[in-house]
């Protein structure tokens, strides 16, 4: 039997290493770990680098000498994929096998969930052009989609495993699209979006539009995240859940306003009619019933009185929104009568869609989403609930079929899983 | 709060076709409803009686037609800010369902926002349109009519 090599990770440059793509991107800015573009499938097959190959395809890298081994780290395991000589004829092998495993997983996803995913190619919407000086939006060339890599495809699959049945459309026949982007959806971009929800793509169906380079060095799982990442860091299965909550949301008519407003105000949110442009507006409640208003340009909030009116540091009436004081989202966090879950909450939409997202991804978050904010962790407990029994429905007596236990995961309503839930929910212990 | 359900509901004169010599304008509001000039009471005689309503921190919305219009009234006014109608109001028979519908009767209406929820939502002084951010011909959500300052 013939003795295989033990193969090292060490970090030695050149020499016998672990090349992992998701650590070295900036090393190899430029080279392996660059965004794929358009055409790089097609061109240079026979002049792949290892580094570049296992980008393409969302794995790691490691080697001995010449032997090059692929795998990956998803589920707090680091996996091995496969090993191969570092020829040209070995690279062109592992692509065959990675692009064969890229397949099945695919496959796997999309039978198991209904899901569907974005063809290299394919056409998905013409892209948003914020150019114009008067700030209108214009559609400019059409956004061509690329296939999905393993990291983001197990990231999904993760993530599906704890959001579900929100994937699935309002009548549970079909599921949420993953497209995934070759140029930002919005161009010239330069803020922090990753992926956006769309309750309509071009066939009239809910998506996730996933941005360039979304996942690029990212972890793939909560699990890879607490064993290897960094805290202030999130991982593709906990972006993806926040992304499916907004389908939550759809399923439960979010969209139409009355619901709207009534989910907005259990959660601390109340509506304000701007006078001069008649918008809607929403502003966050505070502790001492004064109000918060988002102000996107400076990216602050501004104090207001009960009728939605500019207050100044001083609690007096301000004209202008350059009088009137001016707190950081951290402090209108804490200041916030039902306390926002993280630090995204520029409306009551996006503060559900973190509190769903802490609610379902582990028992660790929604912990901390009840011992943090319980007002919230009630409220996000009973949508979910309602989402669940979209598609499962109740009994005669109006008892769910199925609950979500504490990790995530959706269970029979029986005794002992009730049990699971309120042993976990009286052992927290809340802090607000 | 809510009002006595009204089950006869005035005939709805709604003119779907703007004179194209004059076009629309802010000033003609909809269906005989004016923001900043017609009042609450007007609005009830051309819709019957609300039949619920919400706080705003800076005044009270009236919902009609079970639920597919909504009116703002704000606090010290004694007229309709706000006219918000649903795409599905009457059937949708009345109203332009498509973006390209919409632009045959209001004019020229500029993409200004895209919204999770909400979708695509186009604009121009005095109208609000949302509509499905796709596929094209992107369908009409909604309509909100008010007075431009």
């Amino acid at each position: 039997m013939e003795r295989k090599p033990d193969l090292k990770s060490e970090r030695v440059g050149e020499q016998d290493g672990q090349e992992n793509c998701r650590d070295a991107r900036e090393r190899l800015q430029g080279a392996a770990c660059q965004s794929r573009q358009p055409g790089d499938r097609t061109q240079e097959k026979g002049t792949l680098k290892p580094g570049e190959l296992a980008s393409r395809h969302g794995v790691d890298l490691s080697w001995q000498g010449e032997q090059l081994l692929f795998h990956i780290r998803v589920n707090g395991e680091d996996k091995k994929l496969m090993q191969t000589d570092r020829t040209p004829q070995g690279l062109a092998q592992a692509d065959r096998q990675l692009d064969l495993l890229v397949a099945s997983k695919l496959k796997e996803i999309e039978s198991k969930f209904k899901v569907t995913f974005s063809q290299e190619g394919e056409d998905i919407e013409k892209q948003v052009v914020k150019e114009n000086p008067d700030g209108s939006l214009d559609r400019g060339a059409m956004i061509a989609a690329r296939a999905p890599r393993l990291d983001e495809l197990y990231g999904i699959e993760a993530a599906l495993a704890h959001a579900a049945p929100s994937h699935l459309t309002k009548d549970g026949k079909e599921a949420v699209k993953f497209y995934f982007l070759q140029e930002k959806f919005v161009k010239g971009d330069n803020g922090t979006t990753l992926a956006n929800y769309v309750n309509k793509d071009k066939n009239g169906k809910p998506a996730v539009y996933f941005w360039p380079g979304s996942a690029d060095g990212r972890m793939i799982t909560e699990a890879d995240l607490k064993k290897w990442g960094a805290p202030e860091e999130f991982s593709i299965e906990s972006l993806l859940t926040h992304e499916l909550a907004h389908n939550s949301q759809y399923r439960l008519d979010w969209d139409q306003s009355a619901n709207l407003e009534r989910f907005s105000n259990a959660i601390g949110w109340a509506p304000y009619e701007d006078p001069a442009t008649h918008e809607t507006i929403w502003l966050i409640k505070g502790k001492q019933g004064d109000y918060f208003k988002y102000d996107k340009a400076g990216d602050d909030w501004l104090r207001c009185n009960q009728q939605g009116k500019l207050l100044d540091g001083a609690g007096k009436p301000a004209t202008a929104e350059k009088d009137a004081q001016h707190l950081s989202t951290a402090a209108v966090r804490d200041e916030a009568l039902v306390r926002p879950p993280t630090e995204y909450f520029d409306n009551a939409v996006e503060m559900d869609a973190e509190g769903m997202r802490m609610f379902r991804v582990n028992s660790a978050q929604r912990q901390q989403l009840l011992e943090t904010s319980p007002v919230l962790y009630r409220f996000i407990k009973e949508q979910d609930q309602a989402d669940i029994n979209l598609n499962f429905g109740t009994n005669e007596k109006g008892q769910p079929h199925k609950i979500r236990l504490p990790d995530g995961s959706l269970s029979q309503n029986v005794a002992n899983n009730s049990k699971i839930v309120a042993d976990f929910e009286r052992a927290s212990k809340a802090t607000r | 709060m809510t009002a006595a359900f009204s089950n006869e509901l005035p005939e709805i004169t709604f003119d779907n076709k703007c004179d194209r010599a004059d076009g629309w304008v802010p000033e003609k509001g909809w269906n005989g409803l004016i923001p900043a000039v017609s009042t609450l009471s007007e609005a009830m005689e051309r819709l019957g009686a609300w039949q619920g309503s919400s706080q705003l921190l800076n005044g009270v919305v009236y919902d009609f037609c079970e639920g597919t219009v909504r009116i703002t009234v704000l606090e010290e006014e004694a007229t309709i800010a706000k006219i918000w109608v649903s795409s599905s109001f009457q059937g949708g028979a009345l109203i332009p369902q498509t973006i390209e519908a919409a632009r045959e009767l209001f004019g020229t209406l500029k993409a200004t926002k895209l919204d999770v929820l909400q979708g695509e939502i186009f604009e121009r002084p005095g109208l609000r349109i949302t509509c499905d951010p796709a596929p094209p011909p992107e369908k009409v959500r909604s309509l909100e009519f008010y007075r431009p300052g």
